[in-house]
């Protein structure tokens, strides 16, 4: 079988003094109008590779926004700065959703970032490893390696590989998602909720895994949780949404 | 690594992934796929039988038609002064089948007797005849099998032998001194080809009676069903030659005089065997002829009752078909459109993934065209059925003659094009609906 070079960019991670990986300044996006109107902004937030960082903020708060924006996802109504210097690529973002260059974001997001959402984040109609191998086929790779098959034995995956997410337990569709976000080696993983709709003893371990696997493989996370008890448990850096209480409308301001 | 992959290489690795995933859906799906391929097939085969009807009989007609030779004639009544250049304008008309010329009726007569001459036939008509005479049979064209029954030969219905087997070729005398006789004529004479018969040519009454006698050799005969009667086909020289003698133009006919040049050539004659290509070019050559002053015949009433059919059916067969089209758009479109909110998940994840707008439009684009080609495989283990049935239960009302129901493999092909198209409509709204899902969707859900 072909083997293939391990990718150049494990080697800029560990030889280069760290940069910023995500690099945001003087960002809000607002929907809706008069008293409906809702904004996020998010005056400063720089993501270092390999970092863990909590989104928090009460449910409606905008987190799951937070995420959309950093995930290129929602395009941000003003950023100040907006760069990404993911797998050795110096972009920058602002420029690409100024130019509408939305071939370029889904670029940038299928190759470079993952994602674990609350529940449903393998497509239904695959098996579990068809939907670990979507990904990385479209990238060229090949469908498993040591390193993919390193993580399924670590989440204890490995007997479910050939079933459709419907014939996984919640807990193993959600270790299986995370396996899935990771799989094609990506710089920065957004989870929403990842653990919410778990039972809190499954949630723990779901959570430790996720971060385990993101350690390991040097690989950011950011999580939107509501669960703040848990975040300050595992001591992660967090960046929290607080009321803004303005006039009409609804407006938050996430900052760490 | 995959950064340096070149743009072309992923897009077409995306679309092929593309592929796949409408594919798989459509097989993890499969009790909506099954209804959406029997709703297909459901439109497409009575539709198939339909035209299969529509074809077989109109087609059955028009064979029995055309089998009768008679069916293209031109017959221009009683005798006229018609000249050479006539002639010459006519074979240049893309709607003329078959052109000779012939003398008057009554000198076009001919005494026949057996070598013994035990047996004698007296004043056998005398009909002119060249190559591409429609009255004598010619060899089956020869049909090389077409690029659709080359690459689907094995599972298309056998070519039934929906006609017998045409008489074996019969060729027009090549020399002055040989005759076709008809059938019944041959029997009479008791005469086979490559027999002597010894023909006389009378002239004169009363006391001036004289008579030329011919050896001449018979080297064929046309079947019954090409010319009922007696007949003779001769050459054309010999034809004029006869009526010469008759006419006292020339002194005497011997068999002789038939191995040199025999007629003078002729500027003008009498009558003409005058034969269209086609069923169309029967009343297209007849208006011309008429123009020209002529009194003709032809079948025209029939052809325009079997003409009328064929419209009537066509018309009917069109009008089913586009309620079908139409109905196959909606129905397909419908599902399809309904299906995107089914998917609407998946189709977010996909985008979620990072897959472009072209991998998600694709998507029911290619269910759709896999439903169609599904369906359309059905609908025609369908048509076979009906169109055996129908072969078989009215096909005996047609004597053997043709067949009730059939499709040419242009046809099949055709109707999996149109089908195809009607699929890919119906898939186009589903494709923009799919196209405006977004990936953000997965995440604003609980």
């Amino acid at each position: 079988m072909l083997k293939l070079p391990p990718p150049a960019r494990r080697h800029a991670l560990t030889h280069r003094p760290p940069s910023l990986l995500l690099d945001v300044e003087g960002m809000t996006f607002s929907r809706g109008a008069g008293n409906q109107r809702f904004t996020v902004e998010v005056p400063a937030l720089k993501l270092r590779p390999g970092e863990l960082v909590a989104i928090t903020g009460r449910s409606g708060s905008g987190k799951s926004t937070v995420l959309e924006l950093l995930g290129l996802l929602s395009a941000p109504h003003r950023h100040g700065r907006f760069l990404w210097r993911g797998h050795g690529r110096n972009i920058d973002l602002g420029k690409l959703w100024n130019r509408r260059a939305h071939g370029a974001l889904a670029e940038i997001r299928g190759t470079s970032m993952g994602f674990v959402l609350q529940t449903h984040g393998l497509l239904p109609f695959l098996t579990v490893a068809g939907n670990l191998a979507l990904i990385r086929r479209s990238l060229g790779l090949p469908p498993r390696d040591a390193h993919l098959d390193a993580m399924i034995e670590r989440l204890d995956i490995g007997g479910k590989l050939h079933k459709k997410p419907h014939e996984l337990s919640v807990g193993e569709q959600q270790r299986a998602s995370i396996v899935r976000a990771l799989a094609h080696r990506p710089a920065l993983v957004l989870a929403d909720e990842p653990t919410s709709a778990l039972d809190p003893g499954l949630g723990d371990r779901v959570m430790d895994l996720l971060l385990a696997q993101a350690k390991e493989h040097g690989i950011a996370v950011l999580i939107a949780t509501h669960e703040v008890d848990r975040v300050a448990q595992l001591g992660l850096r967090t960046v929290s949404g607080t009321d803004q209480k303005p006039a009409t409308g609804f407006a938050w301001r996430f900052a760490d | 690594m995959d950064q340096q992959q070149s743009p072309e290489r992923r897009l077409r690795r995306r679309w092929r992934e593309g592929l796949g995933l409408a594919l798989q859906d459509l097989a993890h799906d499969r009790r909506t796929t099954l209804v959406l391929l029997f709703t297909v097939a459901a439109i497409v085969a009575p539709v198939l039988l339909l035209f299969g009807l529509k074809n077989g009989v109109v087609a059955t007609m028009i064979d029995d038609l055309l089998k009768e030779p008679s069916t293209l004639e031109v017959t221009v009544y009683g005798n006229t002064r018609l000249e050479s250049d006539w002639f010459a304008r006519y074979a240049a008309r893309p709607d003329l089948g078959f052109i000779l010329p012939t003398t008057r009726t009554i000198s076009a007569t001919i005494d026949l007797a057996n070598t013994d001459g035990h047996r004698q036939v007296a004043a056998v008509e005398m009909i002119p005849s060249a190559v591409g005479d429609p009255l004598l049979p010619v060899d089956p064209p020869p049909q090389p099998p077409g690029f659709i029954t080359r690459l689907l030969g094995r599972w298309l219905p056998p070519p039934a032998p929906d006609q017998p087997l045409p008489a074996a070729r019969v060729d027009p005398p090549a020399a002055p001194d040989q005759l076709l006789l008809t059938a019944t004529l041959a029997a009479k004479l008791g005469l086979a080809p490559g027999d002597a018969v010894t023909a006389v040519v009378r002239r004169g009454t009363g006391s001036n009676r004289e008579n030329a006698v011919l050896q001449l050799r018979v080297t064929g005969t046309v079947p019954e069903n090409r010319f009922a009667g007696d007949a003779v086909f001769c050459r054309l020289d010999l034809l004029v030659a006869t009526e010469d003698y008759r006419d006292g133009l020339r002194a005497s006919l011997t068999t002789a005089d038939l191995a040199g040049p025999l007629a003078s050539a002729r500027t003008q004659y009498a009558n003409a065997r005058v034969y269209a290509r086609d069923l169309p070019g029967v009343e297209t050559l007849a208006a011309a002829m008429r123009a020209d002053g002529l009194e003709i015949r032809t079948q025209a009433e029939r052809i325009h009752i079997v003409m009328a059919l064929a419209d009537t059916l066509g018309f009917v067969f069109q009008v089913i078909a586009l309620i079908g089209t139409l109905g196959g758009v909606l129905a397909l479109g419908g599902a399809l459109w309904v299906n995107v909110d089914r998917k609407r998940r998946s189709l977010a994840l996909l985008r979620l993934y990072g897959f472009g707008n072209g991998t998600v439009v694709l998507v029911p684009l290619a269910q759709s065209v896999a439903i169609a080609v599904g369906g359309f495989c059905f609908a025609y283990i369908g048509y076979l059925a009906g169109a055996a049935a129908f072969n078989q239960n009215l096909g005996q009302n047609l004597a053997g003659r043709g067949f009730v129901c059939r499709l040419a493999p242009e046809h099949l092909l055709a109707a999996v094009g149109i089908t195809l198209l009607v699929a890919l409509l119906a898939a186009s709204a589903a494709g923009y609906r799919a196209s405006r899902v977004d990936a953000a969707e997965c995440l604003r859900e609980t």
